[in-house]
C-alpha cells in the first residue's frame, strides 16, 4: 500500500473538513433536526439519573438532620400552610367575582393555566445562552412557549419540549424578551405603560442582569429605593403582576425620547431546583418561543 | 470490526464521559455564572492519538452531541471543533506528541482557538455580546481546567483504545 508524502498528510485533514463542510450545508433540515432530537434524547437519560442521584443525595443529608430540628420544621410549614388556605380561599372569592364582572362586560375570560411543577436536571449557563433542562417534557403536555414561574416571580418561557425533558430559556438570556410594566418605590399600583424588557449580558460572580428599553423618561431610579419590574399580560403569554426584576439603572436613550435601564433579577434563579411550567388550556394561543 | 472504528468508539466513550462530567460542572458553577469550555479536552487526544479519520468522526459526533444540547445552529460546535482538530492533526508529525507537557500544552491552545472561533460565530451570529467581565474569567477557568485535566484525559483515551483493542498512535494509511 503506498505510503502518503508529508504534504498530503498535512493537508488531508483541511480537504476533510472542506468536505464536511460542503456535505454539512447540503444536509437537509428535517435530517438535522431528527439527529439534534436523537442526539439529545439519548444524552437525557445521564442528565435525569444525575438529578435523580442529586435528589437522593439531599434526602440522605436531611436524614441525618435530628429529629427536633425536623418537628420545627414541620411546625413552621403547618403555619405557612395554614396561611396559604387562608388565601386559596380569599383567591377563590375574587375568582368568582372576577369570572360575574367579565360576564357582565361580556369580556372574553382571561387565559387559564395547569400548573405542572418540575425538577431542574441541569443549569447551563453560557456567556451566549441561559438555560435549564427540566425533568417533564411532551409526557407532561408541556409544550413551546409555555411561561415557567417559581416562587419568586418568572423563571422564562419552554424553548424546547422533548419526550421526558424540556429546555428552558431563561429571563437572562439575551433572546428572551417580554413586555413589562413598572411599580415605583411605595407604588401599589403599577405605571400601566408598558416597557420593553430583554435579557442582557451576565458578568462572572454576580446576579443575572437584563436591560430595560423604551422606558418612559419620567421613570427615575433613586439608589435604596428602586423600582420593580412586573409581567404586563400583554402578549398572552405570562399572567400580569409576576415580578420579574428590580431596576438599578436609568439614562436616556440614543433618540432622547425614552430611556434605556439596567435590570436586576432575582439571584435565586442560577440555584433553582424546582419550578412550574403554566401550560396553557389553549396551546395554540401562545406566541412562538425564542 | 476494523481498528479506526475501535479507535472512533474508544474515543466517542471518553469523550461523552467528559461530556457528562463537563455538564455536571456547569451545573454546579451556574451559581456563579460560568461555564466550563472543554473543546481542548475533546479533540487533542482525538487528534494526537488517532488516525485521521477515527479521530476527525469521533470529534464531529462529539460536536453534534454539544450542538443538541445548545441553542445553537446544528452543526456549529462540531464544525468548530473539527477545524481545530485538523488545524492540530496537520502539526502532529512535528510534535514530540508523547511528551505529557506537550500533550497539555497542545489542549491548551487548541482549546483557545476552539473557543475564540467559537465566540466568533456566535458575536456575528446571535443577539448576544458578552463583556470582557464574563469572557475574561470563564476562559481563565476553562484553561485551568484543561490544564488540570488534560494529563488525565489522554491517559483515559489511552486506556480506553487499548480496551478496544485500538492501539493509540497507530496511523493507518
Amino acid at each position: 500500500m503506498p505510503v502518503p508524502s508529508p504534504s498530503s498528510r498535512q493537508s488531508r485533514p483541511f480537504i476533510t473538513l472542506g468536505v464536511v463542510l460542503v456535505a454539512w450545508l447540503l444536509v437537509p433540515a428535517v435530517v438535522k433536526r431528527f439527529l439534534r432530537a436523537a442526539l439529545f434524547e439519548a444524552q437525557a437519560p445521564a442528565a435525569v439519573t444525575a438529578s435523580r442521584v442529586r435528589d437522593l443525595q439531599e434526602y440522605w443529608a436531611l436524614r441525618t438532620r435530628p429529629a427536633n430540628e425536623l418537628i420545627a420544621a414541620g411546625k413552621d410549614t403547618a403555619r405557612a400552610l395554614a396561611g396559604y388556605e387562608l388565601g386559596v380561599e380569599r383567591l377563590g372569592l375574587l375568582e368568582a367575582e372576577n369570572a360575574r364582572l367579565h360576564a357582565l362586560l361580556s369580556l372574553p375570560p382571561p387565559p387559564g393555566f395547569r400548573q405542572e411543577h418540575a425538577r431542574v436536571v441541569e443549569r447551563d449557563f453560557s456567556a451566549w445562552w441561559q438555560q435549564l433542562v427540566i425533568r417533564k417534557g411532551a409526557d407532561y403536555g408541556i409544550t413551546v412557549g409555555a411561561p415557567v414561574v417559581f416562587a419568586g416571580g418568572v423563571v422564562g418561557r419552554v424553548r424546547e419540549v422533548r419526550a421526558t425533558t424540556s429546555v428552558v430559556a431563561l429571563l437572562s438570556d439575551p433572546s428572551v424578551s417580554l413586555a413589562v410594566v413598572v411599580v415605583g418605590p411605595g407604588d401599589t399600583r403599577p405605571d400601566p405603560r408598558p416597557v420593553k424588557y430583554s435579557g442582557g449580558d451576565n458578568p462572572a460572580f454576580g446576579p443575572a442582569r437584563g436591560t430595560l428599553e423604551f422606558a418612559p423618561a419620567d421613570i427615575t431610579v433613586t439608589p435604596g429605593a428602586l423600582p420593580r419590574l412586573l409581567t404586563s399580560g400583554l402578549g398572552g403569554v405570562f399572567p400580569a403582576g409576576l415580578p420579574v426584576g428590580e431596576v438599578t439603572r436609568m439614562e436616556p436613550s440614543p433618540d432622547g425620547l425614552f430611556q434605556t435601564g439596567e435590570v436586576r433579577l432575582n439571584p435565586a434563579l442560577a440555584t433553582l431546583e424546582e419550578v412550574t411550567v403554566l401550560v396553557p388550556e389553549a396551546p395554540t394561543a401562545l406566541p412562538a418561543a425564542p | 470490526m476494523s481498528h479506526a472504528s475501535r479507535q472512533t468508539l474508544a474515543l466517542l466513550l471518553g469523550n461523552a464521559l467528559l461530556v457528562f462530567l463537563a455538564a455536571q460542572a456547569d451545573h454546579a458553577l451556574a451559581g456563579w455564572q460560568l461555564r466550563l469550555w472543554l473543546g481542548g479536552l475533546l479533540l487533542a487526544p482525538a487528534a494526537l492519538l488517532a488516525s485521521h479519520r477515527a479521530g476527525a468522526v469521533a470529534v464531529f459526533v462529539t460536536g453534534l452531541a454539544l450542538d443538541a444540547r445548545a441553542p445553537v445552529p446544528f452543526g456549529t460546535h462540531a464544525l468548530v471543533l473539527l477545524a481545530a482538530h485538523a488545524a492540530l492533526f496537520a502539526v502532529r508529525d512535528r510534535l514530540a506528541r508523547d511528551t505529557p507537557a506537550l500533550r497539555v500544552a497542545a489542549a491548551l491552545m487548541a482549546n483557545l482557538v476552539a473557543l475564540a472561533a467559537f465566540g466568533l460565530i456566535m458575536a456575528a451570529a446571535g443577539p448576544a455580546r458578552p463583556g470582557a467581565g464574563r469572557l475574561l474569567p470563564e476562559l481563565l477557568i476553562s484553561q485551568a481546567a484543561v490544564a488540570l485535566c488534560a494529563t488525565w484525559c489522554f491517559a483515559l483515551q489511552e486506556r480506553l483504545c487499548a480496551l478496544f483493542g485500538a492501539r493509540p498512535g497507530l496511523e493507518l494509511p
